[in-house]
C-alpha cells in the first residue's frame, strides 16, 4: 500500500491556505497546512512531505528563514515550490534555491500542473 | 689788491645774471662806456646803475679791469658814490687829492696810473639813475667844458638805457611767459590728482628758485584749506586746516587775490604752527580760481634768507596759479569719471555674478544639491564662508549646508560644522531675518555674529576672528523659508549697504531655486507615492483575486467532472469567495478614500448619532470575526455627537481589526467611551498584543507604511492614515499609547459638536 502524495503548504493567508487544501484534496493529494514557518518546522517531521508550497512573507517565521532551517535538517529533502505574490517570483525562488515558484494570481490548472510536475516521480 | 679785485671779476657773470641784463641793454651800455671814452678823449669810462641804495658796476671801457675795482658801492660811498647821492658832477683832478680817501681806488688808480676822474649822474628827471664816470692818466685832466659835454652825453645815455631796459622787460616777460607754457604743458600730461599737485609743488620750486612751496585744496565741507602737496615743510604741515584769514594761504583764499609779505615773522596773521615750525621770511601767495570759485591756494615762501620775492616773481607765480588750477580742475574730472567707471565696472561684476549665479542655481533641481551650490555660489565673492538655513516643516530653523573659502580659518569652519548638528536658536539673527523677513548687516566687534548658533559661548570666544556678518532672510512666494548667513573674517571686508543689496539679490535667487528644488521634490514624492500606491494595491489585490479565481475555477473544475459539486468543496469555496469579494471590495473602498483625502474630495455626512449605540454596535459585530479575543465594550448609556457615523465606524473597525491582528494569542480588547469634558468624548481602543517597536512608531499614521511589513495581515498600510484623516475631519485628534511589555492603545478625542444646541433650539426643535 502507497500512501497518497503529500503535500505541506506553508501559508499564512487564510483564504489561500483554504483554496491550495481544498484543490489539492479534490485532486487526491494528502494536505497539511502550517500558517508559517515555525509551525511548518514542527510538523515537517511528522508529515514528511512529497513536496513544499512556501509563501515567502509571513510573519513569526518567513520563507527564507524556513528554507535555511529546513535544509540545514540532515534528513532527504523534498522539493520546495515558491507561491508568492512578489512580482519578482522567479528571483525569490532563486534567493532559497527553490525548485519551482508559483506567482499570484493563480489558476486551479497551473496550481495542479506545478505539482504534478514535481510529484511524479514518487 | 689784485686778489681782491679778481675776486670780484669772478662775480661778474653772477651778477648780470642776477640783473636781468639782457644782451641789448648790455651791447647799450658797453657802447656808452666806449663813446664817453671817445667823446672825451680819456684813457677809460665806467657806467653803475642804481638797484636800491647801492650802485652796480654794469660797464665799463679801458684796460682790461682797470675800470671799477668794486662790484656794487652804497649810494654815498667812494666817488660814484657822492656822485649819485649829491647828483652833482664830481671832479678829481688828481687822484692823491680825492676827497673819499678810498684806498680800493687808490690802489686800483695807482696801478693804472689814473690821475684825474670824473663822474657826471645819470638822470631820469629827478631821479638818479646810474653814474658815469671817466678815468685819464693825465693830472687835471677834465674841466667845466668837459662837465658839460659829459653831462649833455649822460642825458642822451640815460633814455637810451631806459629803452633798452623796456625792451630788456618785455623780453624778460616773454620769456616767463616761455617758461610758464613750458609747465603748464608738464601739468596738462598729469591726470592723477595726487601726483599733479605734488608735480605743481615742484615746478613752481623751479619756476621761482626757491625751495618752499606749499599747495592747498580747498575743502568745501570743513571751510578749509587742506595741504596736498609741498616742499620744503616737515610732514606736520599735512595736518594743519587753514581757516579762511589765516595766514598768507588762508588770507589769500579771503580775498581771492594775491598776497604778498617781505617778512612772516612780523604778520599779525601769520599762522602759529607755521611761524614755530618754518624759517618762512617773504612769502608770497596765489589764489587758485576756477570760474571765479576758489579752487585752492599755492603759497612760496623764501626761508632763512632775508630776500623779497619781486614783482615779477609774484606775476610768475599768479600766471602759473591760472594754468594749474584748469590742470587740477581737469585731474578732478578724470578721478570723478575714474570713479564713475569703476562703479559701473562693479555694477557689471555684480550683474555678471548674479547671472552666473541664476544659472548655476537653474543647473539643478536636486534640492540638497540646490542647497549647496546656495552655500558655495556665495564663496568667495559675497563672503568668506557661508551658512544656509532652513525653516523646517515642524518649524524648527536647520543649518542645510555651510561653504567655507581656502583662507577660511579651521576655526570657523569648525564652528559651521557644529552648527549643522542642532537647531538654531530662533532668538539668533537668522531667527529674527526668518521672523520678521528683514536682513541684518552686523559688524562683529559690536556684537558677536555667532549667536545665530546654539554652541557654547567657549567656543565662541575663539572665533573673534569674524568681523562681519550679513543674515539675509530667503523668501519666495511672500513667505521666509530660511536665511542665509554670510560671514567674513579678519580685516579683510567691511560689510556695507551695497554688499547687502548684493547679498539680498543673491538671497532672491537662491530662495527662487531652493523653492523650486522643493516644489519638485514634492512633486517627485508624490508621484513617488502614486507608483508605491499602484505597487502595493496591485500586490494586496493579488492575494483575494487568488482566491476568487482558485474557488471559482475549483467549483467548475468539479461541476463539469462530475456533474455536482460536493458538499465539502461547496461550502468552503463559496465562503472563500465571499471572503475574497469583501477584501477586494475593503480594499477598493481604502483607496478610494486616500484618493479623496489626497484630493480634498472626502466629505463627511454628519448627523446627531448616539456614540454608545455605535460603539457597542461595532463591537459585538467584530466579536463575529474572532473566536480568540474577547471584545469588552464600557460605555455611557447614551452619548450624543454630531458625526458622521459610517466613517466613525471605519475608524473604530479599523483600531478594533488592527488589535485583533496584532494579538496573534488572543485576549481581551477593551474599547471604552466616555466625556472628558462637556464637549469632548473619548474613544480608546486597547489590546494586549505585541504592540509596536518603538523604531516604528514615530511613522504609524504615515500613508503605506506597514508597522510589521514581513506581515500580510497589515494590509496596505493605509487604515490608521485614514483613521486619522477621518478624526481630524471631525476637528478630533488620535494618539497612540504603549504599554511596557506589549500591548497598544489608540485614544480617539472627539468634539461633540452639539454643547450649543440645546439652548439655542431646545424650545421648539
Amino acid at each position: 500500500v502507497t500512501r497518497a502524495t503529500r503535500i505541506l503548504v506553508v501559508e499564512d493567508d487564510e483564504s489561500i491556505r483554504e483554496l491550495i487544501d481544498l484543490v489539492l484534496s479534490s485532486a487526491g493529494y494528502e494536505v497539511v497546512t502550517a500558517e508559517n514557518g515555525a509551525f511548518a518546522l514542527q510538523v515537517i517531521d511528522g508529515a514528511r512531505p512529497d513536496l513544499i508550497l512556501l509563501d515567502m512573507r509571513m510573519t513569526v517565521m518567513d520563507g527564507w528563514e524556513f528554507a535555511r532551517r529546513y535544509r540545514a535538517s540532515p534528513e532527504p529533502h523534498a522539493p520546495i515550490v515558491v507561491v508568492t505574490a512578489a512580482r519578482d517570483a522567479a528571483e525569490r525562488a532563486a534567493e532559497i534555491h527553490a525548485n519551482g515558484f508559483l506567482g499570484k494570481p493563480f489558476g486551479v490548472d497551473e496550481l495542479l500542473a506545478l505539482v504534478g510536475n514535481h510529484t511524479r516521480r514518487v | 689788491v689784485r686778489a681782491v679785485m679778481d675776486a670780484l671779476a669772478g662775480d661778474v657773470m653772477a651778477l648780470e645774471e642776477r640783473s636781468r641784463i639782457g644782451p641789448r641793454l648790455r651791447e647799450t651800455l658797453s657802447r656808452i662806456t666806449e663813446e664817453a671814452t671817445h667823446l672825451l678823449n680819456a684813457e677809460g669810462a665806467g657806467l653803475r646803475l642804481v638797484e636800491g641804495d647801492e650802485l652796480i658796476r654794469v660797464a665799463a671801457y679801458g684796460p682790461e679791469g682797470a675800470v671799477m675795482a668794486r662790484e656794487r658801492l652804497r649810494v654815498g660811498e667812494s666817488l660814484s658814490g657822492r656822485v649819485a647821492a649829491t647828483k652833482l658832477p664830481l671832479i678829481v683832478a688828481d687822484t692823491d687829492d680825492e676827497p673819499s680817501q678810498d684806498p680800493v681806488y687808490r690802489a686800483m688808480a695807482r696801478t693804472h696810473g689814473f690821475r684825474s676822474w670824473l663822474g657826471v649822474p645819470l638822470l631820469d628827471h629827478e631821479r638818479v639813475m646810474g653814474v658815469l664816470v671817466m678815468q685819464s692818466q693825465s693830472e687835471q685832466r677834465f674841466g667845466p667844458s668837459d662837465v658839460r659835454l659829459l653831462e649833455a652825453f649822460a642825458g642822451q645815455a640815460a633814455i637810451a638805457i631806459e629803452n633798452a631796459q623796456l625792451f630788456e622787460r618785455e623780453h624778460e616777460r616773454r620769456r616767463q611767459l616761455e617758461a610758464v607754457r613750458e609747465v603748464t604743458a608738464l601739468l596738462a600730461s598729469e591726470t592723477d590728482l595726487a601726483a599733479l599737485l605734488e608735480l605743481i609743488s615742484r615746478l613752481v620750486t623751479e619756476l621761482l628758485g626757491i625751495e618752499s612751496v606749499a599747495v592747498y585744496l580747498w575743502d568745501e565741507a570743513s571751510a578749509t584749506l587742506v595741504p596736498r602737496a609741498w616742499h620744503g615743510f616737515g610732514d606736520w604741515l599735512g595736518d594743519l586746516r587753514i581757516r579762511p584769514g589765516e595766514g598768507v594761504a588762508g588770507t589769500v583764499a579771503q580775498r581771492l587775490t594775491g598776497v604778498s609779505v617781505d617778512d612772516y615773522r612780523t604778520v599779525p596773521f601769520a599762522q602759529p604752527t607755521v611761524l614755530e615750525r618754518s624759517e618762512a621770511r617773504a612769502v608770497i601767495g596765489e589764489p587758485l580760481l576756477y570760474e571765479g570759485q576758489l579752487r585752492g591756494v599755492i603759497t612760496a615762501s623764501i626761508q632763512h634768507e632775508e630776500r623779497p620775492f619781486s614783482e615779477q616773481d609774484r606775476q610768475l607765480l599768479a600766471l602759473f596759479a591760472a594754468h594749474a588750477v584748469i590742470a587740477i580742475e581737469h585731474a578732478r574730472l578724470h578721478e570723478a569719471r575714474g570713479w564713475a567707471l569703476a562703479e559701473a565696472e562693479a555694477a557689471r561684476r555684480r550683474a555678471a555674478f548674479l547671472a552666473e549665479v541664476s544659472a548655476a542655481l537653474a543647473s539643478s533641481l536636486d534640492y540638497d544639491a540646490t542647497l549647496q551650490h546656495v552655500a558655495r555660489l556665495a564663496v568667495p565673492t559675497l563672503a568668506d564662508a557661508c551658512a544656509v538655513f532652513e525653516l523646517t516643516a515642524s518649524g524648527e530653523i536647520r543649518c542645510a549646508a555651510t561653504a567655507v573659502g581656502a583662507a577660511t580659518r579651521a576655526d570657523l569652519a569648525e564652528a559651521l560644522d557644529r552648527c549643522r548638528s542642532g537647531p538654531v536658536s530662533p532668538r539668533s539673527d537668522v531667527g529674527s531675518a526668518i521672523r520678521t523677513g528683514r536682513p541684518a548687516l552686523t559688524d562683529v566687534t559690536q556684537a558677536p555674529c555667532f549667536q545665530v548658533i546654539d554652541v557654547d559661548a567657549d567656543d565662541l570666544e575663539d572665533i573673534g576672528e569674524v568681523r562681519a556678518s550679513i543674515v539675509v532672510p530667503l523668501r519666495a512666494r511672500g513667505e521666509s523659508t530660511g536665511a542665509l548667513a554670510l560671514y567674513s573674517p579678519g580685516e579683510a571686508r567691511r560689510y556695507g549697504p551695497e554688499d547687502l543689496s548684493l547679498a539680498e539679490e543673491y538671497a532672491g535667487r537662491a530662495a527662487n531655486a531652493i523653492d523650486n528644488a522643493r516644489l519638485y521634490r514634492e512633486a517627485e514624492r508624490a508621484v513617488q507615492a502614486r507608483n508605491e500606491f499602484l505597487s502595493v494595491a496591485a500586490h494586496e489585490l493579488k492575494t483575494p483575486v487568488t482566491t476568487l479565481l482558485g474557488f471559482s475555477q475549483l467549483l467548475q473544475r468539479q461541476l463539469l467532472q462530475a456533474g455536482a459539486v460536493d458538499e465539502r468543496v461547496l461550502v468552503p469555496a463559496l465562503r472563500g469567495l465571499e471572503r475574497g469579494s469583501k477584501r477586494v471590495s475593503r480594499l477598493v473602498a481604502q483607496m478610494l478614500d486616500v484618493s479623496r483625502l489626497d484630493g480634498g474630495h472626502l466629505v463627511l455626512d454628519c448627523q446627531v448619532t448616539d456614540l454608545a449605540a455605535l460603539v457597542q454596535g461595532i463591537a459585538t459585530a467584530m466579536q463575529t470575526t474572532t473566536d480568540r479575543h474577547t471584545l469588552l465594550a464600557r460605555t455611557p448609556k447614551r452619548l450624543q455627537a454630531l458625526i458622521d457615523p459610517l466613517r466613525l465606524e471605519q475608524v473604530l473597525t479599523n483600531l478594533i481589526d488592527n488589535a485583533i491582528k496584532f494579538s496573534p494569542d488572543g485576549g481581551q480588547i477593551l474599547v471604552e467611551l466616555s466625556l472628558t469634558s462637556p464637549r469632548m468624548a473619548r474613544l480608546t481602543v486597547a489590546d494586549r498584543g505585541i504592540g509596536i517597536p518603538p523604531e516604528k512608531r514615530q511613522r504609524i499614521f504615515e500613508r503605506f507604511y506597514q508597522g510589521h511589513e514581513d506581515d500580510h495581515a497589515s494590509g496596505m498600510g493605509l487604515g490608521l492614515y485614514i483613521s486619522r484623516q477621518i478624526v481630524e475631519l471631525h476637528g478630533g485628534s488620535i494618539h497612540p499609547e504603549f504599554m511596557n511589555g506589549g500591548g497598544t492603545r489608540f485614544l480617539v478625542d472627539l468634539p461633540t459638536g452639539l454643547a450649543d444646541r440645546p439652548t439655542r433650539r431646545g424650545g421648539k426643535g
